[in-house]
Order: structure tokens, then sequence, then C-alpha cells
């Protein structure tokens, strides 16, 4: 007498032990399920934007190193157009810097810089203030 | 006979329930670690970028004198710093040249008199990247702004960042940017 998978198959789930094994099947399939959900919805909150993000930090210190030198410029066009993070299809990211004097004392000014960018129609902005040492012309 | 038929009809179906289970189990399981290994690659490209950056930023600002220059594929710098070191009684002027370049896209960082074998990227278990692009624009130079524009690529993910920033040198007095002195 030969010992088959399904002799096997059968002795392990006789009567109520294979409506057990069809639940916990049933049971795995729905938890895998809603874990593969949560796993798609996660990577998303987590490629939020971080190197747009980083993007948005060297572009406000650009305009904070600007604004120490006291020249009268502005951060190229070209620095403002970024494809970081962004898909092939997808146009580039622009950014918008702006900034306003905060404070000011006889030596020192404090500025704000904030960086505006907009992905998906949602806005997202980085802020950053600096307090800088101001500018004045040796007169020797 | 009648029971061993229940049970046989619903190994039958049970059976390639299973087998999809586990198919979908493991290629879940493949999805998730290709993904991970991205995101970590990824992760990897940006901090080494920024790494790049903020050395040099930072090395900027204390410069005295600054040179620019080409080395094969892309620009080389070199800040040269003077620092005040109290020793006992007397203070020197120690001289301190830090280059940064790159040798087959990857970017080192090093003083004059060390041989560059500590590489600032690439060579990362986490996912090797490359230095695709690296330039010190010279247009902003006379006011004492370097502005550094850097790309690089990770290997593993092929995706590229770009990163462009400036940084206002103070103290500096001298810039040679390409053989022409600026400053």
């Amino acid at each position: 007498m030969y010992l088959t998978l399904l002799d096997v198959g059968a002795a392990l789930m006789k009567n109520e032990r294979g409506f057990m094994m069809l639940g916990a099947i049933f049971l795995t399939l729905i938890v895998s399920i809603t874990a593969t959900i949560l796993l798609n919805a996660n990577v998303k909150i987590q490629q939020k934007n971080s190197t747009l993000y980083l993007t948005a930090i060297n572009l406000a210190n650009e305009q904070f190193a600007i604004l120490e030198s006291g020249a009268n410029i502005k951060i190229p066009d070209e620095d403002l157009i970024s494809l970081n993070g962004v898909k092939e299809d997808s146009p580039p990211v622009k950014f918008e810097v702006s900034y306003n004097l905060e404070s000011e004392t006889a030596t020192y000014k404090k500025y704000k810089v904030t960086v505006n960018w907009t992905v998906g129609g949602e806005t997202q902005t980085f802020e950053s203030v600096k307090t800088i040492r101001s500018i004045t012309e040796n007169p020797n | 006979m009648n029971q061993r038929g229940f049970v046989l009809v619903e190994f039958v179906i049970a059976l390639p329930l299973l087998i999809f289970l586990l198919y979908a189990l493991g290629n879940m399981t493949l999805t998730a670690a290709k993904i991970a290994r991205e995101q970590v690659a990824d992760y990897a490209l940006e901090t080494e970028a920024q790494e790049i950056i903020d050395r040099i930023t930072t090395d900027a600002k204390a410069a005295r004198s600054v040179e620019i220059g080409e080395y094969f594929d892309f620009e080389k710098i070199i800040f040269i710093c003077h620092e005040n070191r109290p020793d006992k009684v007397y203070i020197y002027d120690i001289l301190d040249r830090r280059i940064y370049r790159a040798l087959g896209s990857i970017y080192f960082n090093h003083k004059e008199d060390e041989t560059p074998n500590n590489p600032v990227t690439g060579k990362n278990s986490f996912g090797n990247t490359i230095v695709t692009d690296l330039n010190f624009s010279g247009d902003f130079l006379e006011k004492k702004i370097l502005h550094i524009t850097l790309e690089m690529q990770s290997e593993v993910t092929k995706q590229k960042v770009k990163f462009s920033t400036a940084v206002y040198m103070p103290a500096c007095e001298k810039i040679i940017y390409h053989g022409e002195k600026i400053l």
C-alpha cells in the first residue's frame, strides 16, 4: 500500500480541520491584502518630496549667501527649475524663493527666506531664518 | 466514504488557494525588498550629495584663498585656509590646502600632502553613487560668492539628483578661476 500526497492531505484535514485550514487561508489572504495596501501607502508617504525639500534648503542657503554678500543679484533661473524626485513623464518642479527682513540692528540683519514649490497641486513651503552681519564698506 | 469525499473536495479548493497565497506573499516580499533597497539607495544618494555640498561650503566660509581649475572631466577646487593654532607661547600661522576633486566619478576631499584614498562618494554598501557633474560658476566670484552645482546618480536606481547652492566667502582675499585672477 502506497501513501500518496492526497492520503496525507486527507489525513491532515479530517472533518473540521479542513474548515479550520480554509479559515486560516482566507484570514491570511485578507491580512496580506491589507498589508499590501498599507505598504504601498507607507512608500508613498516616505517618498513625499524628500529630494525636493533638500533642494529647497540649498536654494534658501543660496539666497542667504547673496543677502550676506550685499550683492544686488538674483538666484539664476536654472537653479529654480528642478527635476529632482520627478518621474520621467512629469514636468519639472519650479521653485519660488522670497525673503523678508524680519529685524535689523546697526551690525546685524535678521532675514527670513521662504521657498515654495508645487507638486501634484499641493504647495509645499520651506522657511528658514538667519541672522547675518551687515556689510559696510571700509572707508580706508 | 462520504466524509472522505468532502475532505477531498475541500482539499482541491484549498490547495490552489494556498499556492496562490504563497505566490502572492512571495511576490509581495520581493517587491517590498526591492522598494526598500531603492529607498535606501536614494537616501544614500541624497546624503552623499549633501555631504559634498556641506564640506565645500564649510571650507569656503573659512577660505582666505580659492583656486578653481580643470581636473579630468570635472572641476577641482582648492581652499587655502590659514589656521591660527596656539602652541605654547608662540602662535603659528598654518597654511592648509584642502583639495576637492573627482577621480573616475568618485569624489575625494583631502589635504595636499595626503594621498586621495578616502572617497566622499561611491563604494557605499547601501547603494553606489557617482558624480555626473560638478562645477563652480565664476559669475558671482567677484562678489565673493561661490556658486556650486552638483549632479549625482545612484548606480542602483539610476536616479539623478541635482543641487545648486551658493556660499559667501567673507574672508576670501584671492580667487583664481581657471588661471585668471578674479580677486
